[in-house]
């Protein structure tokens, strides 16, 4: 059993049969085959010596049993790691950053509480993948629609906390997240925004409550479990269009890009991506094809048509484009749609696992001159470890900013592929560091990395986070080096 | 709202050579003569329709009398439709098949959330010689047979059927082999099958454990 830094044997035995008595002692994990669950199926320090191993998991079944456990945890100072469905592929999965923590796994707190047809929202516990919530609104024929990441497996609560994004209306979850339940790493329960009021009717209506917004500390955070979220959903609109729009060359996608631009600002476009033209595969920029950008269009019959041919109209700028269109119309049956269509109308699937790699996921302003100077750029830093740029969908679900993941292949059996890709996304993050781009999210093993970036007046901002987690996480229990924030005992020790 | 039950054979997913797994009479793959009202022991035997070897795996298994279904790449269907509640019943299906990695991955975990787990695994990887090379994880009885493979040549695709066949569910220590199959002179350098086996089982505590 793996022992976390500066927690005895005996002590975490004791823990453990604490946890037993707390959550049901069937639901406590120590064996290696139920430990192995736990690992990083995309990590890329596995066979290494660093690659994080949990001591033990546990499943608490509820709010109170969750409580029990952190309580515990500060008792015998147990590092905890918290997970929803564990599905955070690509981001670090199941395992947790510090070799020999508790993985608490919120799998069985899989409650769907509430789906409200008339104000479009739903709340769910951290348990609820997005199939789950699909599956609920498609058996009772809810007018309404989700959206949801690469893989529908995925927790609504965890891809919202950690600010995942879509391809539909809805694509920026976090932005559509209203209301939490949080348990405090002391056990103390907490309700952000009017979920504080006692029997308010709008917890999940409005979103900024009164006093300080206080949501936002626990999204990409470790100073709190996330019991239960609000989200808000998409009245199903009496047309959807399933568009494309294709552009012949590489360089295209400048034009392409600025194009896109002003019509998101006038949200025209609610959300897009555009995807490269070798997707799932490196690019090498001097010798590609186009581009295509993925769009939906939801609402009302001409309005719809309208905002499309507005559309085609702006990207005709581009010699060589084409565009193609499918029109849908309520009720609409998911097996009429292609993989696209679906994932442009919000419904969960899990076929975009074409491969294995983790992501340096750089935030760019929205110019097609960005794009193409970080392609270039990474391209350049790809050849010095003899592979090309490799490039994941373009997103653009915000207005004024893209997230532009760059893939970096990992291996199941290969350690030179690995230790190649921990040496090339270091040299990525330093690069983007250089030029100014944050990254969006990033796996376990680059936490640190990345937020050493965000270093403007000597690391105010690391220093703010790690000042509230000292006042609510003084025995640095939850998560610890959860995107760099370490309790003060391990701070100057990081893994 | 009523919470969704969650035992804790559907809580815990995977174990490995751990596993007291159910004896299944009889092979893998019912035939198509077998008597009235009998059921294949695989529920789905699952191939990709896009690639030959599959298609050959595919054919074969149905020669033996399994029940076939072909992907193209994604298993969303087969799981939501399909999988997610045979799973869910007292005796949840055991399926097999012959995938590109990506649906084998995302069989696995789904089965994985289901209390199911994955006793097999081959993986058949084409070389730049034009070779496959075939690896394969599985209880000893099929182990002893990979080697097979080697004389199988472009029709290892069926091989692999055949191999599966086999699969009767009683526990064996877990081995691995390896065989090389010869050259094929259709390019697919680097095309990377893997051949499945994904079946419930029941736990065995082991000694010294907390639980």
């Amino acid at each position: 059993m793996a022992l976390p830094a500066g927690l005895t044997k005996r002590d975490l035995a004791s823990a453990l049969e604490e946890f037993a008595a707390a959550v049901g002692r069937q639901f406590v994990f120590t064996s290696d085959e139920h430990i192995n669950t736990y690992r990083d199926e995309f990590g890329p320090l596995r066979g290494t010596p660093k690659d994080p191993v949990p001591s033990a998991a546990i499943a608490p079944g509820s709010v109170e049993e969750v409580q029990k456990v952190v309580r515990i945890a500060n008792q015998y100072r147990v590092p905890l790691w918290v997970i929803s469905c564990g599905k955070n592929w690509g981001y670090g999965g199941p395992a947790p950053r510090v070799t020999g923590s508790v993985v608490v796994d919120l799998k069985r707190m899989n409650r769907i509480l509430e789906v409200n047809e008339q104000h479009a929202y739903a709340l769910v516990e951290p348990g609820v993948s997005y199939f789950d919530l699909y599956r609920h609104i498609q058996e009772r024929k809810l007018k309404l629609w989700i959206d949801g990441p690469v893989g529908g497996w995925g927790s609504v609560v965890a891809n919202t906390v950690e600010r995942g994004v879509g391809q539909s209306i809805l694509g920026d979850f976090y932005n559509f997240q209203c209301g939490m339940e949080v348990v405090l790493p002391d056990g103390e329960l907490m309700r952000t925004g009017m979920g504080a009021v006692p029997g308010s009717p709008t917890w999940q209506q409005y979103k900024w409550g009164f006093g300080p917004h206080v949501d936002g500390l626990f999204s990409h955070s470790n100073i709190g479990i996330v019991t239960k979220i609000g989200t808000w959903l998409a009245p199903e609109p009496p047309v959807f269009l399933s568009c494309q729009v294709s552009v012949p060359r590489f360089e295209d996608i400048v034009p392409l890009i600025d194009i896109t631009r002003p019509l998101r600002q006038k949200n025209l476009l609610v959300n897009s991506a555009v995807f490269p033209p070798r997707l799932g595969r490196p690019q090498d920029p001097a010798n590609l094809g186009g581009w295509y950008n993925k769009i939906g269009f939801y609402g009302e019959d001409k309005v719809v048509d309208l905002q499309w041919q507005h559309v085609q109209d702006a990207y005709a700028a581009i010699p060589g484009v084409e565009f193609k269109a499918r029109r849908f119309t309520a009720p609409y049956d998911a097996g009429e749609m292609d993989a696209f269509g679906r994932t442009l109308a919000g419904i969960p699937g899990v076929g975009g696992y074409g491969y294995r790699g983790v992501f340096c996921s750089p935030i760019l302003p929205f110019t097609g001159e960005a794009i193409w100077n970080m392609i270039h750029s990474f391209d350049r830093i790809y050849q010095e470890y003899g592979l090309r740029y490799f490039g994941e969908a373009i997103h653009i679900h915000q207005a004024r900013a893209l997230v532009a993941p760059a893939t970096v292949p990992i291996s199941l059996d290969d350690p030179k592929v690995n230790e190649t890709a921990v040496a090339l996304v270091r040299r990525l993050i330093v690069e983007s560091t250089r030029q100014g781009w944050g990254v969006y999210r990033i796996t376990t093993a680059f936490m640190d990395e990345a937020m050493a970036a965000f270093s403007f007046n000597n690391g105010a901002l690391l220093r703010f986070h790690e000042t509230l987690k000292d006042a609510l996480d003084p025995n640095g229990i939850l998560a610890p080096g959860k995107n760099g924030i370490w309790p003060s005992k391990h701070r100057g020790r990081q893994a | 709202m009523d919470p969704v039950m969650t035992s804790r054979r559907q809580f815990l997913g995977a174990a490995t050579s751990a596993l007291a797994l159910v004896p299944v009479a009889g092979p893998a793959f019912a035939h198509a003569s077998g008597a009235a009202g009998s059921r294949p022991s695989f529920y789905k035997v699952v191939y990709d329709e896009r690639l030959t070897d599959c298609l050959a795996f595919a054919a074969e298994a149905a020669a033996l009398g399994a029940a076939t279904h072909g992907i193209r790449g994604d298993v969303t269907s087969l799981w939501y439709d399909d999988l997610y509640y045979r799973w869910r019943e007292d005796n949840p299906a055991a399926i097999a098949g012959l995938t590109l990695e990506p649906a084998a991955f995302c069989l696995k975990v789904f089965a994985r959330d289901a209390g199911l787990h994955q006793l097999l695994r081959g993986d058949h990887v084409c070389t730049a010689h034009g070779h496959f090379d075939h690896t394969v994880s599985a209880p000893m009885p099929i182990v002893r047979r990979v080697e097979s493979l080697s004389a199988s040549g472009e029709g290892w695709g069926a091989g692999v059927a055949r191999l599966l066949s086999g699969f009767d569910g009683r526990m064996a220590p877990r081995s691995r082999a390896s065989a090389r199959t010869g050259v094929m002179s259709r390019g697919d350098t680097g095309l990377h099958l893997v051949s499945w086996v994904i079946a419930p089982g029941e736990r065995r505590l082991r000694s010294g454990t907390v639980v």
